[in-house]
């Protein structure tokens, strides 16, 4: 197995993030790792809703109840959010991986797009629920 | 290359960044993360949309497991579920591996999560095939 040669073992790495100007498409990009883990965190709570809405008719009108309750309603907004935002945004990645809107300029405004979409669907989306 | 102690610690020897691509699934992980993304991006938004239609009492009980409970529903919610479960391990590992430097922490905790994210699916699997019997 080839070794990579490495001279020198404490020169600076490249990610310091903190060096950076904030820039959209880093706002993007970030988002996309935080909503992805809200969406994974989902998954038990998606489990506990499903197993009651598919049960015996009192434990879906418990479900029901506990969706309309407020931590059910901003649980299922949240979750809302983070999902619509995650498919936009995954469309954009996906896009940018088979070499579209490359350039600085549309990834500055793909990215106003992904999060212009997550804003959307958090209003449209509060309204719904509230 | 110094392959003792801190080395192997912190991960920079025996998990490979010194060498080229020991792990050897690189690319897999790049195409499977894209597939079941398109997977879900078809999959999901439908079964929310059934959840925010319970939600709003547009579906009852009945309804619901009429819309899901044949053998196309069942299967489809299979399909996702593998999907889901698969992209969620990927998005988990990629962000552990940037952020949890420490091998002696990273490599049980991606192993917690895939084990966790396994008992889920078994269940969600049961959950899935057994609904509206």
């Amino acid at each position: 197995m080839p070794a990579i040669k490495r001279p020198q073992k404490d020169r600076p790495l490249s990610p310091h993030l903190s060096i950076y100007r904030w820039q959209l498409p880093m706002l993007a990009s970030i988002t996309h790792r935080a909503s992805g883990m809200a969406l994974a965190l989902f998954v038990p709570v998606y489990l506990f809703l499903l197993t009651g809405l598919t049960g015996s008719s009192e434990e879906f009108s418990r479900m029901l109840d506990w969706m309309h309750a407020w931590p059910g309603r901003l649980i299922l907004w949240l979750t809302g959010v983070a999902l619509f935002y995650h498919m936009t945004n995954g469309i954009r990645f996906i896009l940018l991986d088979a070499g579209w809107f490359e350039a600085r300029d549309s990834m500055r405004l793909t990215a106003r797009v992904s999060i212009g979409a997550g804003v959307l669907a958090a209003v449209l989306l509060g309204g719904f629920l509230w | 290359m110094q392959l003792c102690c801190w080395g192997a610690f912190y991960g920079d020897d025996v998990l490979g960044i010194n060498r080229f691509g020991t792990a050897h699934n690189g690319l897999g992980d790049w195409y499977v993360q894209r597939l079941t993304a398109v997977v879900v991006a078809l999959l999901l938004p439908p079964a929310f949309l059934l959840l925010l239609s319970v939600y709003a009492g547009w579906l009852d009980q009945m309804q619901l497991l009429d819309l899901v409970d044949g053998y196309i529903g069942r299967m489809l919610h299979t399909l996702l579920l593998i999907a889901l479960l698969a992209h969620a391990h990927l998005g988990v590992k990629v962000i552990v591996e940037d952020y949890v430097h420490v091998a002696a922490l990273r490599i049980p905790l991606m192993g917690a999560v895939m084990v966790g994210l396994t008992a889920f699916g078994i269940w969600w699997l049961s959950v899935t095939w057994a609904w509206g019997t």
